[in-house]
């Protein structure tokens, strides 16, 4: 080829490619948050511990005196509180003892990387440092924590998205949960006794598992607890926490790609679509089946896409569908609506 | 004065134990029982009760008072709510107990609890209430009554301080009473509480602990179905 005749070819490409771009919609460019660790915790066990209550006699000479006694007694109430909130989240941290060498280079920029080619929405790009985003593109600003239940069998992230329409200079917040599916159950049976092997099996045509009844479960089998949690720290840990990387980038663009699509169509517009009704859904914490009051945004083979009484967006997984005849969109491509924000 | 004090104080003892029952312990539900052709089934609910707030430990007048005025904001959100999702439960009940076979009529009036005679000399594990106008009214042999006693929120307090947060809270009781002589095929004592995720305190809708409440509702239904659910 001539060299003169190149010049003219890469502006003909160039311009194609813009034009592409442009047919395709708006871009999105997301922001790597300046922190650099990502965060983790242990999560706590549900439903919270029970304070007792109880009589209380004030040793008091007069008023004054009395009121002191309640404020000395309120005070060391709260104070004891307080000490015990720091002990059960130490203690719940204890969890990610584990995970904490294989984690070090898991960075907010590997994660972002990690989850950007899984966007259901096309053209996202990661935002140079100290850059600011194309005129006609959206800014995503992610803050991401991630949890690992007691058990090791779920992760779950909570993360606050932050969105910037083209053109304006207000963000739109939204509050995202997402929890992993529980872990296939060979990984899981493999360990456990024949007893618990059998209701394994017939899980898919049992009624859905209560706590109540995992509670049971795990007292008839002993140990079954225990080693059901290293057969899933072996999962996660495994070949450098491979699978374990691997969920947490799915998990984060799925995220992303929810917090985009649920969006109100302008700033002023209420987030909620108000003809969807509030119901409770029940959804998979590990084995364990729980309860939200939400409404439903979205639906696929095993998972739903809620939106809370906080108005937070949460991704669970449900009970799988038996209908086999139709069409439903498995792990996390849930059809979240349109494909490109709305403008 | 001596032997006086001490009697008026024998006289009080007696008297608070005299007043104290004993506590039904839970009655499981044999294994056979449906084969067993226990007869015709009158399924009921008792009136459902307002969803209320409760402080337990605030004990005096004036720590009562402390408490609701502490906890205002939360009382009034706790009155919007209402228990209907507790309704399907009769009929859910009803269903499961068909499924194993049995001849089921369901009592579509909430029972009245209090119009109930106490049965005097009830023994253990024994129905406490004399159930017997429904045996001739409905021509049932054995009643599944579920009683719930509080929904809500409660949160623990000492006296005038609270000791814990706001939790939501669902008590009750599910008998199954066998109506020739009240001897109890199954009791089981309801009492689901949990904590909101998160914060609680959070004016004036209370998401979380709304969300906690439609949480014991719907466990204090699975606590109830489970005996009867086909193994």
């Amino acid at each position: 080829m001539r060299a003169g005749a190149a010049k003219p070819i890469a502006l003909i490409a160039l311009a194609w490619c813009l034009t592409g771009a442009s047919a395709a919609g708006p871009g999105i460019a997301v922001r790597v948050p300046a922190a650099t660790e990502l965060p983790w915790r242990g999560l706590m066990a549900a439903g919270g511990s029970d304070a007792r209550g109880g009589g209380m006699m004030y040793p008091a000479p007069n008023l004054a005196g009395f009121l002191v006694a309640i404020l000395a007694h309120g005070l060391v109430v709260e104070g004891s509180r307080n000490a015990e909130r720091t002990q059960q989240e130490k203690a719940a941290d204890r969890v990610l003892e584990p995970y904490r060498p294989l984690l070090a280079g898991w960075t907010q920029r590997a994660l972002l990387e990690a989850a950007l080619p899984q966007l259901q929405q096309p053209g996202a790009r990661l935002l140079a440092e100290g850059s600011e985003p194309a005129a006609d593109e959206w800014l995503v600003e992610m803050v991401p924590g991630f949890a690992i239940a007691q058990d090791h069998g779920t992760l779950v992230l909570d993360g606050l998205v932050r969105v910037q329409r083209p053109g304006e200079t207000a963000k739109t917040e939204t509050v995202v949960r997402v929890l992993s599916a529980p872990l296939p159950t060979p990984a899981v049976a493999k360990a456990e006794p024949p007893v618990a092997t059998a209701s394994a099996a017939d899980a898919a045509n049992a009624a859905p598992v209560t706590p109540v009844a995992a509670a049971a479960s795990a007292a008839l089998t002993g140990s079954a607890p225990t080693t059901q949690a290293s057969v899933a720290q072996q999962h996660w840990s495994a070949d450098n926490a491979k699978a374990l990387k691997v969920e947490t980038a799915a998990m984060l663009a799925h995220a992303i790609d929810a917090a985009l699509t649920q969006l109100p169509r302008t700033a002023s517009t209420p987030a909620a679509p108000a003809e969807v009704p509030f119901r409770t859904h029940r959804y998979l914490m590990g084995d364990v089946e729980t309860m939200e009051r939400g409404q439903l945004l979205a639906r696929g083979c095993d998972r739903v896409l809620l939106r809370t009484l906080r108005g937070n967006l949460l991704s669970a997984a449900v009970q799988p569908s038996r209908d086999k005849a139709s069409a439903c969109a498995p792990g996390y491509r849930l059809d979240l609506g349109s494909a490109r924000p709305a403008t | 004065m001596l032997l006086r004090s001490a009697s008026a104080v024998l006289a009080c003892v007696i008297l608070l134990a005299g007043c104290a029952g004993p506590v039904q312990t839970p009655v499981s539900l044999s294994a056979g029982y449906a084969a067993a052709k226990p007869g015709r089934v009158g399924v009921a609910v008792s009136e459902l009760p307002k969803p209320d707030t409760y402080f337990p430990g605030a004990g005096c007048l004036l720590c009562m008072a402390t408490a609701s005025a502490a906890n205002s904001s939360l009382t009034s959100h706790v009155r919007t709510l209402n228990a209907d999702e507790l309704k399907p439960l009769k009929q859910d009940l009803a269903k499961l107990l068909r499924d194993q076979g049995l001849d089921v009529v369901v009592l579509e009036e909430p029972l009245k609890m209090d119009a109930f005679p106490a049965r005097s000399g009830a023994a253990p594990n024994q129905a406490r209430q004399d159930f017997s106008a429904l045996r001739d009214k409905h021509r049932i042999d054995r009643l599944l009554v579920v009683h719930f006693s509080e929904l809500g929120f409660t949160r623990p307090y000492s006296a005038y301080i609270a000791t814990g947060d706001a939790r939501a809270t669902l008590q009750g009781s599910g008998s199954l009473v066998n109506l020739a002589n009240h001897n109890l095929d199954w009791y089981e004592p309801i009492s689901v509480s949990r904590a909101a995720e998160g914060k609680w305190d959070e004016p004036p809708k209370y998401p979380g602990l709304s969300n906690a409440y439609f949480q014991v509702i719907e466990l204090g239904m699975d606590a109830v179905k489970k005996p009867f659910q086909k193994k």
